[in-house]
């Protein structure tokens, strides 16, 4: 027949391996939490980087391009070669948005807003090829190295070449749109900090759980050796 | 079964070790805690770098554009669960900042974030390092003591 205090012995290993079942699995829920808190605060700052970005685009390089452009339909315009290099700065930064979307943010290739970032790169091209005459490719190769020396040299290529108020137009358009796309990329940015916060919390609450499982563990394992110390040591006082 | 616990070398020893391996136990845990609100600073400090970049930037790009530029200032407070990082004090300066409109109110807000993290950060490693110190010592002690029974038991078990 087993004892009482075998069978609290029982109970008390029973209850520690339930514990340490418990706290295995609560672990592996952390863990997850966890991960999740971090890539929700990763995208957050790329949002907010993206967000003060845009800010700036707006502020130095973004111009109402229809307007800006019909300058180069005068001869040696500095205003032309100033709008030029603003619209080369425009596309090379609208590539590294789009960078930002799939690499960081996760956006599909076929996404909306890629596509229509992708698409004014293109655009801008296309018009530098074909409206003032020499491609930002053809310009690399014969050791073009910053916007205004692009600008410099299709005025230099050719004085009378145009930009079409068509082409102007349409940049002008694709640009408004892609900003619109991007600030509705960065308008979500409340409710990742608000999904952010609830993570946080969520792992606090986990995290003290971890604790008083901890704890509970540490009370049950030290109150058997402080039985069995106890039990052994009044043994031998009785001999 | 207290009585013999205190009374006896052997059971003296075994709730010492107890005492010493619950210490290291609750500061192993409150380093824990400590982490993982470091990570969240570092999150904190990370947005506010961005910020200091921007105007930065914009510094750079002339006083003419920072004259015409009407920035929204409030973009540049922390966000809600970066409060508690900022001292009482320079948030009622940041929530004066915040309603302002120029890049100098901007440049204020961030350069007082940028000093409140730092402190919060310094203050933290201070913490840190003084409680992993408290848990070796009382790790080692633990152990210590652990190692007195059991040479007890080895010259029980061996005959001295």
């Amino acid at each position: 027949m087993e004892s009482s205090q075998t069978r609290l012995a029982r109970r008390i290993f029973g209850s520690v391996l339930a514990a340490a079942s418990i706290f295995g699995a609560n672990t592996i829920y952390f863990t997850i939490i966890r991960n999740m808190a971090q890539s929700s605060a990763s995208q957050i700052e790329v949002k907010e980087a993206l967000a003060f970005s845009i800010e700036m685009d707006k502020s130095l390089f973004y111009k109402d391009w229809t307007v800006a452009l019909q300058e180069c339909n005068r001869v040696e315009s500095e205003k032309c070669i100033s709008a030029v290099a603003d619209l080369i700065i425009h596309r090379n930064r609208t590539e590294d948005y789009t960078a930002v979307l799939i690499n960081s943010l996760n956006y599909g290739h076929s996404d909306m807003q890629v596509t229509s970032l992708s698409k004014l790169v293109n655009l801008i091209d296309l018009v530098f090829k074909d409206d003032f005459g020499l491609s930002l490719e053809a310009a690399k190769k014969i050791g073009i190295q910053d916007p205004k020396s692009y600008a410099y040299k299709i005025q230099e290529i050719n004085p009378n070449n145009a930009i079409s108020v068509r082409s102007s137009k349409k940049i002008s358009e694709s640009s408004q749109n892609n900003f619109q796309y991007l600030t509705d990329v960065v308008e979500s940015l409340n409710t990742d900090r608000i999904q952010y916060k609830t993570l946080e919390l969520r792992s606090t609450i986990l995290y003290i759980a971890l604790v008083i499982m901890e704890l509970f563990i540490f009370f049950l394992i030290s109150s058997i050796d402080l039985w069995n110390t106890s039990v052994t040591e009044g043994r031998k006082r009785k001999k | 079964m207290m009585r013999i616990l205190l009374y006896t070398p052997r059971g003296r020893n075994v709730v010492a070790s107890i005492i010493f391996s619950s210490v290291s136990v609750v500061c192993g845990q409150i380093l824990l805690f400590q982490e993982l609100s470091n990570y969240n600073l570092s999150h904190c400090r990370k947005i506010n770098t961005q910020k200091i970049f921007f105007l930065n930037q914009l510094d750079t790009a002339g006083t003419e554009v920072n004259a015409n530029k009407k920035l929204r200032v409030s973009n540049f407070a922390m966000p809600d669960y970066c409060r508690k990082y900022i001292s009482n004090e320079d948030l009622t300066t940041i929530v004066e900042y915040a309603n302002g409109s120029n890049i100098y109110e901007a440049e204020a807000i961030v350069r007082l974030l940028g000093d409140s993290y730092s402190k919060t950060e310094a203050s933290s490693s201070i913490i840190q390092l003084r409680l992993l110190l408290v848990l070796m010592v009382s790790n080692s002690l633990s152990l210590v003591l652990l190692c007195v029974n059991l040479y007890e038991d080895n010259k029980e078990l061996h005959g001295s």
